[in-house]
């Protein structure tokens, strides 16, 4: 024994035993990780997602669930909470990618035109009318088929702080209904004194990215930002994007960016200093946690074109490279059914994507804020479900750089800014 | 027959490292060389454009803009960098006391984590309660608080501002060591001869460190063109693309908008900068120096 270690502690000898146990390792790493290691009986699916720390439990609760159900299937969660779709294409990019993936429909689009995803109809077959039509839609590649199933469907509504409202509107209180016109916000504002200045308190919050925020300012007035899968503006958005910028630069009835800084508009919507606040159904929990005042949920207010906001959905989609498919759709089968959608829906998280979970109480969770969640319901008819042209990841960048340039210059105009982001095309033809 | 070791040793040491550049650096740097000349979205098998992504490239109002904002950026860090660094080493190699503990103080900030530095940095920067408008303002120097951060004309300051502030520290230290090893009798030559203060430092000690400060300098160089954390931490290139840089722009092209081809294009151009910028250091550090031992 001595001997032996004093030959492994000499220099050269350690040297060379070091050397050899790296290329040990290092040999059998790659027979691990190309060959799948040690051979058994299960089979091992990947599943990818992003989300908080509690819906990463949420999603762990049910795989768990599926493995007890599918003694032979294991399943491995590959969280990746930031950079998620840049993450998940360097995956896809090195011939990693999972059996089933969580996406937006954004990407649900974008992968599914690129040929990565299996035909999801099969699974839905028989309860296609279990779903909401736009979530489904939004689901669907232009060729018609069904690239993943929906989990969730988002829109927008628009929270309300009530006591702020009470305290500092009470007579602006009959117009904050949920049939309301954009064209209400500049009367709120007028009949609250002291909303903008000196307490720094704004009628509504701002965006200038991503799009899904000031879209449905277009389309509520009759605007349009695509025609043909081109990027092409009609005049309604020009004047709809007009009014918004409007909001903050001229009425400032929404704080400039030197106003709002680093905070975020949740932020100041929790300080009280927003009495409108658009968002989705993801403020929900947080909201509940921290809100200090009383708050409720409204429809978007109706423009020229009524109330429409954009609809997204989260689904389950299953990669067509797949070697364990059959298995991958089970898994998909499983996560999509009412009892997974209701674990999330919960946590006051998501809108379910199957209707009748949607308006049963499990959803509506009456006797909690928002006291209206049936809005989120009601929007969807009118609402627009999302359809992105293929290069919406380059073209929405453009996109967002020309309106961060047109919302934050007062005198810049749409056309010069769609110029400067070499968007020159998407100005409407002078007739 | 019997094996060499110490013959052989060396190579123990040397493989690794080659192995670790031929397989990390070399091969990725060649594979991107060819993808330059792809075009790719990481989704779809990558097509062949020929020149395309550098024509694209070089007829965007946009790549001109990034390139004059780098220089801009460049230039101000490296300038302030030196400054600052010059100025401290030279008060600490002068104080006797407590030297140790400033060195400390000086280099901190060299240590601080990128994301520590920037939410400090975040929080100074602050329009409504931070440190630097609320000092401007107790002191009478500014009516109304500027959004440092969210206003073009200022960003890319605030920016370069946490870049000298990280790395002024290190830099020091160099220049501080070159200063210990200059041979003290120039320095009492040139009191002798009258020289004193300023015209001394001027004419005697930073001839002397010029090689240091040029090294330094094109480190600092190479460093701030690779500029990305800082600005992806405060500003995310904005606003309205006031600090995006060659190195952000790169990113942005490759995982925002996933064009990987023009990306690549892009880091070869800034790898071209680079090594332009790495070759003259090299052509400066050849330049053979003035001796005052000769004279």
């Amino acid at each position: 024994m001595k001997v032996l270690i004093k030959t492994v502690f000499t220099l050269k000898h350690g040297l060379i035993t070091l050397f050899s146990l790296s290329l040990l390792w290092m040999a059998y790493q790659s027979w691990h990780a190309f060959l799948g290691g040690v051979p058994n009986s299960e089979t091992t699916l990947t599943l990818s997602s992003w989300g908080t720390l509690d819906e990463l439990q949420t999603l762990k609760t049910q795989v768990h669930a599926f493995e007890e159900a599918h003694p032979t299937l294991h399943v491995k969660i590959r969280y990746m909470p930031d950079l998620y779709t840049q993450s998940l294409q360097m995956l896809i990019a090195s011939n990693q990618t999972p059996d089933v993936m969580m996406l937006n429909s954004l990407d649900v689009q974008r992968f599914c035109q690129a040929g990565l995803l299996e035909d999801a109809s099969s699974l839905i077959q028989q309860e296609r009318n279990a779903f909401f039509p736009t979530a489904l839609k939004s689901m669907t590649a232009p060729n018609g088929t069904l690239c993943a199933v929906p989990r969730d469907v988002s829109n927008l509504v628009v929270y309300v702080n009530q006591d702020l409202l009470k305290r500092l509107a009470p007579q602006a209180q009959a117009l904050v209904k949920p049939s309301w016109h954009l064209a209400d916000l500049p009367k709120i504002a007028e009949s609250v004194a002291d909303l903008h200045r000196p307490t720094k308190t704004w009628t509504i919050s701002f965006y200038q990215a991503p799009a899904l925020f000031w879209l449905p300012f277009v389309w509520s007035e009759g605007g349009e930002l695509f025609n043909n899968q081109t990027l092409k503006l009609n005049d309604p958005a020009i004047q709809a994007l007009a009014d918004y910028k409007a909001l903050r630069q001229h009425t400032h009835l929404a704080p400039d960016r030197q106003e709002i800084g680093n905070a975020t508009m949740s932020d100041l919507f929790l300080q009280g200093r927003l009495l409108f606040f658009l968002s989705g159904r993801w403020s929900v929990p947080f909201l509940r946690e921290k809100a200090t005042f009383q708050w409720d949920v409204l429809p978007f207010p109706q423009g020229k074109s009524g109330s429409r906001v954009g609809i997204d959905s989260t689904g389950y989609a299953m990669s067509r490279r797949s070697p364990h498919l059959k298995d991958a759709q089970a898994l998909t089968r499983f996560l999509s059914r009412t009892d997974s959608q209701k674990a999330w829906v919960h946590s006051g998280l998501i809108v379910p994507a199957r209707q009748a979970l949607a308006t049963s109480d499990a959803f509506l969770q009456r006797g909690q804020s928002p006291q209206h969640a049936d809005y989120f319901i009601t929007a969807m008819p009118t609402g627009v479900p999302s359809a992105y042209p293929k290069n919406w990841t380059s073209l929405g960048q453009s996109l967002n750089s020309a309106m961060d340039a047109y919302f934050n210059t007062p005198d810049l105009s749409m056309q010069q800014a769609l110029k400067d982001a070499q968007l020159k095309g998407a100005m409407p033809d002078a007739s | 027959m019997r094996l060499n070791f110490n013959r052989w040793m060396p190579a123990f040491f040397i493989v690794p490292v080659v192995l670790g550049l031929f397989f990390l650096n070399y091969i990725p740097s060649f594979y991107a060389f060819y993808l330059s000349f792809q075009q790719w979205n990481l989704l779809e098998a990558p097509q062949w454009v020929g020149l395309e992504n550098y024509h694209q490239l070089l007829a965007s109002p946009a790549f001109f803009q990034t390139l004059r904002q780098t220089a801009w950026y460049v230039g101000g860090v490296v300038i302030f960098e030196l400054l600052f660094s010059l100025v401290i080493a030279t008060a600490l190699h002068r104080i006797t006391r407590g030297k140790r503990i400033f060195q400390v103080l000086a280099f901190l900030p060299y240590v601080t984590p990128a994301m520590a530095a920037s939410l400090i940095f975040m929080w100074i920067f602050q329009p409504e309660q931070g440190l630097l408008n609320s000092s401007l303002q107790a002191v009478g120097l500014l009516k109304s608080p500027i959004a440092w951060l969210f206003t073009p004309n200022t960003a890319l300051v605030a920016v370069m501002s946490l870049e000298v502030w990280k790395a002024t520290g290190y830099n020091m230290l160099l220049i501080l060591g070159a200063l210990q090893a200059l041979p003290q009798h120039i320095d009492e030559a040139a009191t002798l001869d009258g020289a004193s203060g300023l015209r001394k430092w001027w004419w005697v000690t930073l001839p002397q460190l010029m090689p240091t400060v040029v090294l330094v300098g094109m480190m600092t160089t190479i460093h701030a063109l690779q500029a990305f954390d800082a600005i992806y931490l405060l500003t995310q290139g904005g606003p309205n693309r006031a600090t995006t840089v060659l190195a952000y722009a790169l990113y942005e092209t490759a995982f925002q908008r996933f064009e990987i081809g023009q990306a690549t294009a892009l880091g070869l151009l800034i790898f071209t900068i680079i090594g332009v910028l790495t070759l003259m250091q090299w052509k400066l550090s050849q330049r053979k120096q003035p001796s005052f031992d000769e004279v």
